[in-house]
């Protein structure tokens, strides 16, 4: 019985001393730490700290990046505000704060990019028509210091209209009045397909969809942006975040959030002769050499040179610098592009040139050197998200100096494409940083309004609005629809007959906003002119009506109303017809 | 003696036979403008892509030509070269391949109502058959009728060929009018008729496209309505019944004219109009032209507009 008990006993010890160090033994062979396994029941409550404490690290992580997207916007208002505040005080009036571009981000949601990636494109991001901004910094500069900056903000249709299309009126107001058409496209474009030649977009891992309220000059419009994020650390450049935003513009954010420069602070003519300034310039090129662009704890807003504080020093070069008055002479200079709307090249009437002029301040600034080039707006001509590089045109001479009138001209060829472009002049020789002003290449078209018996077919991502057309075309296209309902569905002694939707007409490609080159989509992202492509489509004279839902005992009766409808000249294109208004 | 009489009066019944047909009405065809299609002289370099390597704008010369195939049918070859470097042709008919003459006739249906039957004869010497006929009015009441095989229904006002009135267009959906056949088209209104225009047009409507839009240059080149064979005919006018009768006169005085240029009236027949109409005597205007449509010294539209006029 003792024997047997002393069995027991030992077994009972195997079984509670010897086997739990055994496993503990082999759980700390690893790297010298105890390991825990979820198998193990005792280990549960550890393993959902960890996952919390994970989560709460993820959450931070996004609430950082939704940080940032915030942050993007704000500097914008700031800039804008800066850019007006030196203009009111050009002209000695009041700045007035209600005119600073205002962006409130509401219904920000971020998540794996995974999740919206089968969703179509415009239920996550607006594709604009209209009512875009147009973006341009001006840069201001004093010999030898950091250059300050302040940024330019306007409606992209506060910009003079383009010239009509020959042989038609310029639109009316009436008509130019898009504000009962939709401002946004939509598209079954999937957000995968869209996204795809997104730079680096293998690597994007999360995304931020949000609501954007925009005001400004009095107008206000909401639409929806995203920023993609990229996987790795992310920077305080901004180069792991992209924005998705037709409206504000894409690259324009980008820049926005790598921007280093400090706003200008008006009146310029004074502020560059302060301590402030100097203290500013200090401030500036201090961070520059300590690769600190921005300190840990600042407002969301925080612009470089905000927290600059100016010492004796400061105060001291100030004075010199105010002492010796002849160095600060205000020199400048301004750049014209006359006239400031032409055609597209290609469509034959003309003026297809405009000449820029670069002049100095004072004017008798002569052989100062001057360099031009010219930069795209994005989405500008209703062309957006393409590969390559966009065709701006020519100038004549890029370089040059200025004549006995201060003076430096040249002449801008546009290109086949419609739309604005930006023309920058450097002048370094003046102190003053780059400076630009844009032209309207292209034909003034009015959008085609819904009808009851048509629809405005749209497939097309990258041209996010193409139904812009001359009045004739305006007018004889919804007559088309009508004659074909009428002959097809005519109404009958009870009332009207409606066509069934899957028989109305489906008028395909117009033109675009601004005319010009209009590069077919055949289903993939366009280049700038792939080897098929429109030639015409560029005055707003052309419809493409699709066939396929029009059988074969309708096709004559349809091609005779096309005659009497302003389009004898139709081609039969297998799929389609091209129609070709008088 | 006997021989003599019959000869005599051989002469004088083939000298009668040869003034005959001066003496009855001839309509005149419908009339073309002569519209010569040439290559483009002047034509930009088509723009085919942006080189990768050099950043800079490509760009090909697509050579826009045009070549006659078949003068007599109007058929033209519109050639260039395409963004695959290949030849591309596009065969354009042009409308006024088409020798056509219209006669217009008109009935009462009852109610104050008339039909108007146009009748549009495809000439034997014609290259194409016919496809459509446009016929003008100044009517609010006009009611193109249907028939089988013809697409009917309004003409676009915004071209400057039909810019004056109301257009309704008639188009054969098939290839029935070949030449030296003719066909008939009706309206109904209840306005009297006047002078108006109208226009045809011969051969298959549209092209054949091959896949990318030709040259701007070489559509440039496509004339449009001002192509169609034009002419004359009568259609419902409505104003026409607010003037009183010193004013009718006037204005069938000023037709007249015209009336013989259409083939409508013969020269010996016009005279006796100018007289009566001088006098205002719209009666005897009407009594002269039931006599002379019988003698075939006026067509049915001249009879269709002194009637709605005198009536």
């Amino acid at each position: 019985m003792r024997k047997h008990l002393t069995t027991i006993a030992l077994l009972g010890l195997l079984v509670l001393v010897v086997l739990p160090w055994l496993v503990y033994a082999q759980q700390s062979n690893q790297n010298g730490e105890l390991r825990y396994r979820q198998a193990i029941p005792s280990d549960d409550a550890a393993s959902r700290e960890r996952e919390w404490l994970a989560g709460l690290q993820a959450r931070d992580a996004i609430h950082n990046k939704e940080k940032l997207v915030r942050r993007t916007y704000l500097l914008l208002t700031r800039y804008h505000r800066a850019d007006n505040a030196e203009k009111a005080a050009r002209v000695k009036s009041n700045h007035e704060p209600e005119g600073d571009v205002q962006f409130e981000l509401r219904n920000m949601h971020s998540g794996p990019i995974e999740e919206i990636l089968d969703q179509p494109i415009s239920d996550l991001i607006s594709l604009p028509k209209r009512d875009t901004l147009l973006v341009l910094p001006e840069y201001y500069y004093r010999s030898g210091d950091p250059k300050h900056v302040s940024y330019r903000v306007q409606w992209s249709d506060e910009l003079p209209p383009p010239p009509p299309p020959p042989g038609e009126a310029a639109p009316s107001r009436s008509q130019t009045d898009l504000s009962s058409e939709p401002a946004d496209a939509k598209v079954e474009t999937t957000a995968r397909e869209f996204l795809a030649n997104t730079p680096d977009f293998s690597t994007v891992e999360l995304y931020t969809s949000y609501e954007v309220v925009l005001k400004l000059a009095g107008r206000q419009r909401t639409y929806r942006a995203m920023a993609l994020h990229q996987l790795g650390p992310a920077a305080p450049d901004g180069t792991t975040m992209r924005f998705v935003d037709g409206i504000a513009g894409a690259n324009m954010l980008s820049m926005m959030l790598r921007e280093s420069l400090p706003p200008v602070r008006s009146p310029w003519s004074t502020y560059v002769n302060s301590a402030m300034y100097r203290a500013v310039v200090r401030a500036v090129r201090e961070a520059h050499e300590q690769h600190r662009l921005f300190p840990a704890t600042v407002p969301l807003d925080y612009l470089p040179g905000d927290d600059a504080k100016p010492d004796a020093r400061d105060q001291r070069e100030a004075k010199s610098s105010m002492s010796a008055s002849a160095l600060c002479q205000f020199l400048d200079y301004t750049i014209t592009i006359s006239p400031r709307s032409i055609y597209a090249s290609g469509t034959f009437p003309s003026p297809t040139t405009a000449t820029v002029t670069v002049q100095t301040i004072p004017a008798f600034l002569s052989n100062i050197p001057v360099t031009l080039y010219l930069a795209e707006i994005g989405g500008a001509g209703g062309h957006s998200n393409h590969t390559g590089t966009r065709p701006l045109g020519t100038l004549a001479a890029t370089q040059g100096v200025t004549d006995d009138t201060g003076a430096f001209r040249t002449t801008y060829t546009s290109s086949i494409f419609g739309g604005q472009v930006a023309i920058f002049a450097q002048v370094p020789a003046l102190g003053v940083g780059d400076k630009g002003d844009t032209v309207q290449v292209g034909v003034a078209l009015t959008s085609m309004g819904a009808g009851p018996n048509y629809i405005l077919y749209h497939n097309d991502p990258y041209h996010l609005g193409y139904h812009y057309g001359t009045a004739t075309a305006l007018t004889n296209l919804p007559l088309i629809a009508n004659d074909y309902k009428a002959q097809f569905y005519p109404d009958g002694n009870n009332g009207s007959t409606p066509i069934p939707e899957a028989d109305k007409l489906n008028f395909n490609d117009m033109s675009l906003v601004n005319g010009g080159k209009f590069e077919a989509f055949l289903g993939g992202q366009p280049a700038w002119g792939p080897s098929v492509a429109h030639q015409e489509h560029r005055v707003g004279i052309n419809c493409d009506v699709r066939n396929v839902n029009v059988s074969q005992t309708r096709r004559a009766a349809l091609e005779q109303i096309f005659q009497q409808r302003g389009s004898p000249n139709f081609l039969d294109e297998g799929n389609h017809w091209h129609l070709r208004f008088q | 003696m006997m021989k003599t009489m019959v000869l005599v009066l051989l002469l004088i019944s083939a000298t009668a036979g040869m003034h005959a047909p001066s003496q009855r009405t001839n309509r005149l065809p419908l009339q073309k403008k002569h519209i010569v299609l040439q290559a483009p002289r002047n034509y930009a370099q088509r723009f085919l892509g942006m080189d990768r390597d050099t950043g800079k704008e490509i760009y090909y010369d697509p050579k826009p030509e045009v070549v006659l195939l078949d003068e007599t049918r109007g058929k033209y070859a519109f050639k260039w070269i395409g963004y695959d470097g290949k030849g591309k042709t596009v065969i354009y008919q042009r409308p006024d391949s088409i020798n056509a003459v219209v006669s217009a006739r008109i009935e009462t249906t009852g109610f104050g109502n008339s039909t108007y039957t146009y009748t549009v004869e495809n000439l034997q010497s014609s290259g194409e058959e016919l496809t459509s006929f446009f016929v003008q009015n100044f009517a609010s009441d006009v009611r193109p009728a249907k028939a089988a095989d013809v697409y009917v229904g309004p003409v676009s006002r915004n071209d400057k060929e039909f810019k004056d009135g109301h257009w309704i267009g008639y188009g054969v959906l098939n290839s029935s009018v070949v030449p030296g056949r003719s066909t008939e088209f009706r309206l109904e209104s209840s306005a009297p008729p006047g002078l108006v225009e109208c226009r045809v047009a011969g051969g298959p409507r549209g092209m054949k496209g091959v896949g990318e839009d030709m040259p701007q240059e070489l559509e440039n080149i496509l004339p449009g309505y001002e192509a169609w064979p034009s002419g004359y005919t009568i259609g419902p006018v409505e104003n026409l019944r607010a003037l009183s009768p010193a004013e009718r006169a006037a204005y069938l005085l000023k037709l007249i004219p015209q009336f013989q240029r259409l083939g409508w009236m013969t020269a010996d027949a016009l005279p006796g109009y100018q007289r009566n109409l001088s006098l205002n005597d719209l009666g005897a205007v009407y009594n002269l032209a039931e006599q002379d449509l019988k003698t075939g010294k006026i067509t049915t539209e001249v009879l269709a507009i002194i009637q709605g006029l005198t009536h």
